[in-house]
């Protein structure tokens, strides 16, 4: 219906009509007339997303003194012309005449204007203008981000005059790092490409774009390096987000989670980073970085396990250095999970595996709990969680309250009210410390989850339970694939080369020559020279 | 539904497991369990049971627990160990939880009247119990009285027993650092003798009444081997008061203050015959003994005496028994190679050359010798027990002669067998003065 209606289209108020009814006349959409030679010229734009000032500096001006400009250079020939005539009406004042004038070239007037508008695109001082086609593009989509339509007759010009609505480049907030660049990602598509392009000014770095959600129309680029990435994996990955019919994108969550659909798992399959170093680090290994409109994430795939405990800040440290936080994050990743199963499976089941001194000292401290150990460990990991809960949801101001109240409420208070052991405080504690480590928020709480997991088993079955509850942890990794790839690798499909570079040391940056095969097919990254 | 079936297969077989889960204060800790027999041979049990009580932190700054309040005590009688132990329960409010027992004391009543194995059996059997702990014979004192005694240094008493135990083998060469598991398959062997730890009281009473166990204890020395010189009861006094002050180093003050308290040391090593108890060794033999069986971690010997005394310090023992027949004579060929440090000299004694060094080691070698071949011969003689596990060498490794030599002479068929004693002492260096002045 409404394809018809834009082919009946014969005059620029049909347009200004059809847009009208459209956006159920919000209050938000700007018309304008501009009136040159009696001829109207619309100029219709979005108040909220487009810029005043552009707008009227450039659009509205530049119009306008373009036309002044055609005109007055053929008032300037007719005069000309007039004065040559030497006509006998001499009283006719010059004015007159080129009153009369006027009259006779507005006939031609309508043709001259598309002349200037389509001189436009070169006269402007506005980089982005485009002549769009009804009939083939969504006008809206234009408009609400942020273009000026210039309406004439049924021909329509685009100027970006965008308001500027994102925040600067700032620090990043959820993965922060000691050392490295410091910049991150934000809300704005094109910068956040920038970003990256800044890092790789290669010709081979690709950016595909597709517009995905029927309503909000969000821009995802697809970005690789031509000659690294597999085209094979490039092709996998444009065909599932083609598929995408949604009716909005939000953030870069909604594309990992349908992206992710055939993996059942509680671990991210995707890497989503606010920092182009770490994407441009992906990238150059082979991997697709997808980039959406309005989220301050990157997503990379595909992710292996490994990615989410190594972190990319150990390439701006010491090489050698780097081995031990590598190998107390391995630790730590254990930590997490299984200290509280342990520690209840210990001192419920399996006493005699304790020293007889610690078994005492655990002994004398459960002295008047009155809930079993198990109780004791969901209490205390519920309320933590509860506490980090709040933490990242409350205002800046009230933190510090918060973690006084958490520490006493969850520390002294709770011990010396007989609610729980010491011994489980400094249980929780180090989990929870352990936990910390890892900055992906999807990976922390997928470590939660399996310290439920193994918690729930220890509680049940003991060290027994806790046994289970690994095997059944390391199934589940060694089932999940990302983007086709295996996510235990290095390990579950064996590797020793990529093991020795990367799982506990990282390699010097002069001797990692190569990259990984599983990624790529061109693996020379650095060349010795003679 | 494929997979809840077998999650709920796996919640099925698992939950049985709930029966055996035990919250830790439901648990009281056994470290000790002393075994003796009463007048009308009914098994008299101790149960040393560490107190988990959570001490008023309210109370005085001072910090000092009094040592009564870390353990309890239980006592039992019953016609087995397994009956008195439940008994207990009937005064104690938790279940008695002897997975981490240290020490298991025999008295020597039982150890002679009983059947050792039959006294372990309960031990071996029991599933909840582990095998590393330490058997010990209580010389000269019934195990309810050791149990009383609480350490100043270690708030868990049979933890220290046991310690003592250990660094007494290590560091002395007296008992043996065998546990549980060790001495079950000791016993079960015909040709090996089990040899078991003893401990004693210090202090039994009041300082009257210790002078008065010195004095049964020399004599009781004296009754033991006649051919043995006062030195022996010198050395082993000399010994003792060494022993009690590596004990009591730390103690000492709190000794002074508080008169004289009770404390537990190491003594000698026990033996048995046909799985009873049948008598002990010396305290100096225990080392000699050691040696033999290649198990000396270290020890003192002191060659000579006064100006020409020489103490040496083991650094490494190395000993090889091998079983030989010759003209139908059970010989074993004993090679003990043992290296020293020289601790200790007397005047007389110089380090100039190489000859004084090996002059030295060879006095060495015969002083060892001379005490093994001793040792041996007593054992032949007085002791009438195969301490050495002469039998079990034949049948390890000559099995089928071990048939026809226990065959042949019956039961005393050790006292045949024939020792070639050879020692091989070294000092890798003089010690560490050389040339100061």
């Amino acid at each position: 219906m409404e394809e018809n209606k834009i082919s009946n289209f014969k005059t620029s108020e049909d347009i200004i009509n059809y847009i009208k009814n459209s956006t159920f006349n919000s209050k938000d959409m700007a018309y304008r007339e501009i009136v040159i030679q009696n001829e109207k010229i619309h100029i219709v734009y979005n108040e909220s997303m487009s810029d005043d000032n552009t707008i009227s500096d450039f659009v509205i001006r530049s119009i306008k003194n373009s036309f002044n400009e055609q005109i007055f250079e053929d008032i300037d020939n007719k005069i000309y012309d007039l004065e040559n005539e030497e006509n006998e009406d001499k009283k006719i004042t010059l004015e007159e005449k080129i009153n009369k004038k006027m009259t006779k070239l507005k006939r031609n007037n309508s043709k001259e204007i598309l002349k200037v508008l389509d001189n436009l695109e070169n006269t402007i001082t506005i980089s982005k203008v485009k002549k769009i086609d009804l009939q083939k593009e969504d006008l809206f989509y234009y408009i609400f981000s942020g273009f000026t339509c210039i309406i004439y007759n049924t021909v329509i010009y685009v100027v970006s005059t965008r308001a500027d609505l994102d925040r600067s480049i700032s620090e990043p907030t959820s993965e922060k790092n000691v050392k490295g660049p410091k910049d991150a990602f934000n809300e704005n598509y094109s910068k956040n490409i920038g970003l990256i392009r800044k890092r790789i000014k290669s010709e081979k770095l690709v950016l595909e774009e597709e517009k995905i959600g029927r309503r909000s129309k969000t821009k995802v680029g697809l970005m690789y390096i031509e000659d690294i990435a597999r085209p094979r994996l490039v092709e996998y990955i444009k065909e599932k987000i083609k598929k995408i019919d949604i009716d909005a994108i939000l953030d870069s969550n909604y594309i990992m989670e349908i992206l992710e659909d055939s993996n059942k798992t509680d671990f991210p399959t995707m890497i989503s980073s606010e920092r182009p170093d770490l994407v441009s680090n992906m990238l150059l290994q082979g991997r697709v970085a997808l980039i959406v409109e309005n989220s301050p994430f990157v997503l990379v795939l595909p992710a292996f396990l490994m990615d989410f405990v190594n972190n990319v800040e150990d390439y701006y440290q010491k090489d050698s250095n780097v081995t031990i936080t590598k190998i107390i994050r391995y630790i730590a990743f254990f930590i997490t999970i299984f200290t509280p199963a342990i520690y209840v499976a210990l001192t419920t089941f399996d006493q005699e595996s304790i020293p007889t001194e610690l078994l005492l000292s655990f002994a004398t401290q459960r002295q008047g709990v009155p809930f079993p150990a198990y109780v004791e460990a969901f209490l205390m990991i519920i309320s933590f969680e509860i506490l980090r809960e709040g933490d990242f949801r409350i205002p800046n101001i009230g933190g510090s309250t918060l973690s006084i109240v958490g520490a006493l409420i969850l520390g002294d208070a709770a011990v010396n009210a007989g609610i729980v052991s010491p011994i489980m405080i400094i249980v929780i504690a180090i989990t929870t410390i352990s936990g910390l480590m890892f900055n992906d928020l999807n990976m922390a709480n997928a470590l939660r989850v399996w310290r439920f997991m193994t918690l729930i088993f220890a509680s049940i079955a003991g060290l027994v339970g806790v046994a289970v509850s690994l095997v059944l942890l390391i199934v589940k990794l060694a089932s999940t694939t990302s983007a086709t790839k295996p996510y235990t690798y290095p390990i579950a499909p064996l590797n020793f080369d990529t093991l020795g570079k990367y799982l506990i040391k990282r390699k010097n940056v002069s001797t990692d020559t190569k990259r990984q095969k599983i990624l790529t097919d061109n693996l020379t990254k650095y060349k010795v020279k003679e | 539904m494929k997979s809840k079936i077998i999650f709920l297969l796996i919640i099925m077989f698992f939950l049985n497991g709930l029966n055996n889960a035990r919250e830790l204060n439901e648990l009281a800790v056994v470290s000790a369990i002393g075994i003796d027999l009463d007048e009308e041979g009914n098994y008299l049990i101790t149960a040393q049971i560490l107190n988990s009580k959570k001490e008023n932190s309210s109370g005085s700054g001072s910090g000092s627990s009094s040592g009564s309040s870390e353990i309890v005590v239980f006592k039992s009688t019953n016609t087995s160990i397994q009956s008195s132990l439940r008994h207990i329960i009937a005064e104690s409010p938790q279940k008695l939880y002897i997975a981490h027992m240290e020490l298991l004391l025999l008295s020597e009543k039982v150890a002679t009247k009983k059947e050792a194995l039959d006294i372990l059996n309960f031990f071996i059997r029991d599933n909840e119990g582990k095998n590393d702990f330490t058997v010990v014979i209580t010389k000269d004192c019934t195990p309810q009285k050791v149990l009383e005694i609480t350490t100043p240094m270690e708030s868990n008493p049979a933890k220290n027993i046991k310690d003592t135990i250990i660094s007494a083998h290590r560091y002395r060469g007296i008992g043996t650092d065998n546990v549980l598991s060790d001495n079950v398959s000791m016993f079960r062997k015909t040709s090996q003798t089990p040899m078991l730890t003893c401990i004693e009281i210090i202090n039994p009473e009041s300082s009257n009444k210790e002078e008065q166990n010195n004095n049964t204890k020399n004599k009781n020395n004296n009754n033991n081997n006649d051919d043995s010189n006062t030195d022996n009861t010198e050395n082993q006094e000399k010994s003792q008061e060494q022993e009690s002050a590596l004990e009591n180093l730390d103690d000492k003050e709190s000794k002074l203050s508080s008169g004289k308290e009770q404390n537990i040391k190491v003594s000698t090593l026990a033996f048995f015959k046909e799985e009873t108890l049948s008598g002990f060794l010396l305290e100096n033999e225990c080392y000699i003994y050691n040696i033999l069986l290649n198990k000396a971690k270290g020890g003192i010997l002191e060659v000579g005496k006064d100006k020409d005394l020489m103490v040496i310090d083991q650094i490494s023992s190395n000993t090889k028994l091998t079983p030989k027949i010759e003209n139908g004579e059970y010989i074993i060929d004993i090679f003990v190679n043992m290296d020293f440090n020289i601790t200790e000299t007397g005047e007389n004694i110089r380090f100039d050359s190489n000859d004084q060094m090996k002059y030295y080691e060879k006095t060495a070698e015969e002083h060892l010798k001379e005490k093994i071949e001793e040792l041996i011969n007593k054992s032949k003689n007085e002791y009438d027990c195969d301490i050495f596990s002469f039998g079990n060498v034949f049948y390890r490794k000559k099995n089928k002669e071990y048939n026809t030599l226990y065959e042949k002479y019956g039961k005393d068929y050790f006292k045949y067998i024939k020792t070639n004693v050879d020692v091989k002492i070294n000092f890798p260096s003089e010690g560490g003065i050389d040339n100061i002045w």
